[in-house]
């Protein structure tokens, strides 16, 4: 019988020896094509395991995402919140920490967005200028407060991040229901659980008239950009990746294993809440029960396949979004369910994962 | 409604609703205890959903039986989704919790591309022949509480039965013994002749195929049909009531019931009109688990090894 397993070990020795031959820098190109490719392949015997052609999926799927200007500009649309969690995980996993948790903070900035932009907005000078500013900046504020209690928690009481940021994603998604359906912030008709639409000078305009690319993508991708610059060419980034290589070098660096891992919680959470605050001010102006379809959970795919490099989360984020852009397409064309993304988000993990693509984090996860 | 038929109401909601979190969270007792974090438990119950589903659905020409063909196709669905985490988990020492959430976002993708290839998506969901309540001879005649205790399907039973059975298995044999030394020291248990990557791998699968069938109790027992997404957060629930009965079976049970009460409270809530919002009562079990695991009400130790993959080599 056809030997899987082995032929799988394989397949990986042939992919770490071709890394060794190849120089460095080619290194940040050449195993994220190699993953997608394999992920792709493997993914394709699964839709024809359904009983669809995978060659029209991907064919409607490319046209969906890439074929008109109109498409692009919707695929960045889509990759915005892949990039702010996305960038929220790989910070963090940088550091060592295993914050589940970037779909709870998402909400939570929404959430705060939604405060600001339906309850307050509406008491101060109407005019973006003052109003944009200080709606991200409470949603920065609200997912700061929601990274920092997994931090305190795993700092003080030695609390599992992992777990901690599951349950607290679970509050976040019944506290989001809980103020939009019966609560506070529901729409005035009390028809439906949702909250009014935010006010409009608290949403972002759009840069062009025919579609919906907007000022938010321009943020997170100069964020992505600081980030990259912070995370290695500053003593703060330095402290970061130390204290991720390993708690005791850290330690003897003089680093404070502690102090960084509660400012990079709160700077994790901070990305993602401003991603949901981006996502909300930017497309929809009310906030439902179904406003993310688990970016948190997608972003840590985002996040492991640019290697927890903030420049090449863009790419990867950009991927993500013309996969469940493209994905519509092959939904209308193929029939296929669109949640088949999920499907192909799961293969590249488990390829990521397979193939000792970040050898590093398997070495020193959990070191409390 | 009086007050004795609304409290029978909730006793049989609650016990409805524990079942298969309980089911799900005896196999990840196991697992965690043997040093495997498995957060693919909500992807494994989706999966175990659909194929019981499934396989009650194509075994429907035998009708007394189809459930248990269902149930058993379901924990096959689950050993199965558990044996790609155990290939990624131990032989290639991946880390558990990216492996989990591939799995999870694996579940949502693939059984929403069969569901649909299979059974469309217009309409109402397609039902099947399900499990049916059938009353507890003698003990279901107990004036008050036989009805709320005694009147359930076979499943709830056969769950409650599970828990003694998982207690006396990880705490009075030589085997449990071993598989919570893996969780705890597995070098330890690897210098004295056991095969830890074997044992973890055992308990993934076990945890998987409970996974699966606690995912089947919901499109079998629960309701009689699949609805994409349909475990809506149990697996992660299972997860929490394993760290809330601090990796003890019993205390598990303890804990399934308490976060099934949430449940039955939550419905009651919501048709009551009460003045208070129900999602209170679904956010509670979580922040109490939090509370658990700051050691605010009473402290829980984790398993020491628990995430960490094991390299024979070292």
């Amino acid at each position: 019988m056809y030997n899987i397993p082995a032929s799988f070990r394989k397949a990986k020795n042939y992919y770490l020896s071709l890394l060794e031959k190849s120089p460095r820098f080619l290194h940040w190109i050449i195993s994220p094509s190699l993953i997608l490719f394999g992920a792709f392949i493997v993914n394709a015997i699964i839709i024809l395991l359904c009983g669809y052609n995978p060659f029209k999926a991907y064919v409607a799927a490319f046209l969906g995402s890439f074929g008109s200007p109109r498409a692009i500009g919707e695929t960045l649309v889509k990759s915005t919140p892949y990039l702010m969690t996305g960038l929220s995980v790989a910070i963090a996993f940088r550091c060592g920490i295993w914050n589940i948790g970037a779909e709870g903070q998402f909400l939570l900035g929404a959430l705060a967005a939604t405060f600001f932009g339906t309850k307050v907005a509406t008491l101060l000078p109407h005019t973006s200028w003052i109003a944009v500013p200080i709606c991200l900046l409470l949603a920065v504020l609200a997912g700061g407060v929601w990274g920092v209690i997994p931090a305190v928690l795993k700092v003080t009481r030695g609390v599992n991040e992992v777990i901690s940021t599951i349950m607290l994603n679970y509050i976040a998604i019944h506290f989001v229901s809980l103020m939009i359906d019966g609560g506070p912030l529901q729409e005035a008709s009390k028809t439906g659980p949702q909250s009014d639409p935010i006010v409009q000078w608290v949403t972002f305009p759009r840069l062009f008239d025919s579609h919906r690319v907007h000022p938010g993508i321009v943020i997170a991708v100069v964020l992505a950009i600081v980030l990259t610059f912070a995370l290695f060419r500053t003593t703060f980034g330095y402290q970061i990746r130390a204290v991720g290589e390993g708690a005791d070098a850290a330690k003897a660096a003089g680093f404070s294993v502690a102090y960084n891992t509660i400012r990079v919680f709160i700077l994790s959470g901070a990305l993602a809440a401003l991603g949901g605050a981006i996502e909300l001010m930017a497309l929809t102006p009310r906030l439902t029960e179904s406003f993310s379809p688990g970016y948190g959970y997608t972003a840590i795919a985002v996040a492991l396949l640019a290697k927890l490099h903030p420049l090449l989360t863009i790419a990867t984020a950009l991927l993500f979004g013309a996969l469940s852009k493209g994905a519509f397409a092959m939904e209308a064309e193929v029939g296929i369910s669109k949640q088949v993304t999920w499907m192909m988000q799961a293969i590249l993990l488990l390829f990521v994962v397979g193939f000792g693509y970040l050898a590093l984090f398997q070495k020193h996860h959990q070191t409390n | 409604m009086d007050f004795i038929e609304f409290f029978e109401d909730i006793i049989s909601a609650t016990i409805r609703g524990a079942t298969p979190l309980l089911i799900a969270a005896l196999g990840e007792v196991v697992s965690q205890r043997a040093g495997i974090i498995n957060i693919g438990i909500e992807g494994m119950m989706l999966i175990g959903a659909l194929f019981g589903m499934m396989g009650s659905f194509y075994a429907s020409g035998l009708p007394f039986v189809a459930p248990w063909i269902g149930l058993l196709v379901a924990g096959i669905s689950g050993l199965v989704t558990a044996a790609i985490f155990a290939y990624f988990a131990i032989n290639l020492r991946g880390d558990q919790v990216v492996i989990g959430t591939a799995i999870t976002l694996f579940a949502l993708g693939l059984t929403e591309v069969i569901y649909r290839q299979l059974f469309g998506e217009t309409g109402s969901p397609q039902s099947v022949v399900n499990f049916k309540e059938f009353d507890v001879p003698i003990l279901s005649q107990i004036p008050l509480l036989g009805q709320a205790f005694f009147s359930h399907n076979i499943v709830v039973f056969l769950a409650v039965i599970l828990v003694p059975c998982v207690y006396f298995f990880l705490y009075h044999t030589q085997q449990g013994l071993r598989i919570r030394a893996c969780g705890e020291h597995p070098k330890a248990i690897a210098t004295v002749g056991s095969n830890v990557s074997l044992l973890r791998t055992l308990c993934i699968l076990f945890a998987g195929t409970m996974a699966g069938i606690g995912g089947g109790y919901l499109s079998l027992a629960d309701v009689p049909y699949f609805i994409p997404e349909m475990t809506a957060g149990r697996g992660f629930i299972a997860l929490a009531i394993v760290i809330f009965g601090k990796w003890h079976p019993t205390k598990v049970f303890g804990a399934a019931l308490l976060f099934g009460l949430g449940f039955a409270l939550d419905n009651r809530f919501q048709a009551s009109g009460l003045g208070i919002q129900y999602q209170w009562f679904l956010m509670l079990p979580f922040v109490l688990c939090l509370a658990v695991l700051a050691g605010f009400v009473g402290r829980a130790e984790a398993p020491l090894a628990l995430g960490r993959p094991y390299d024979p080599s070292e």
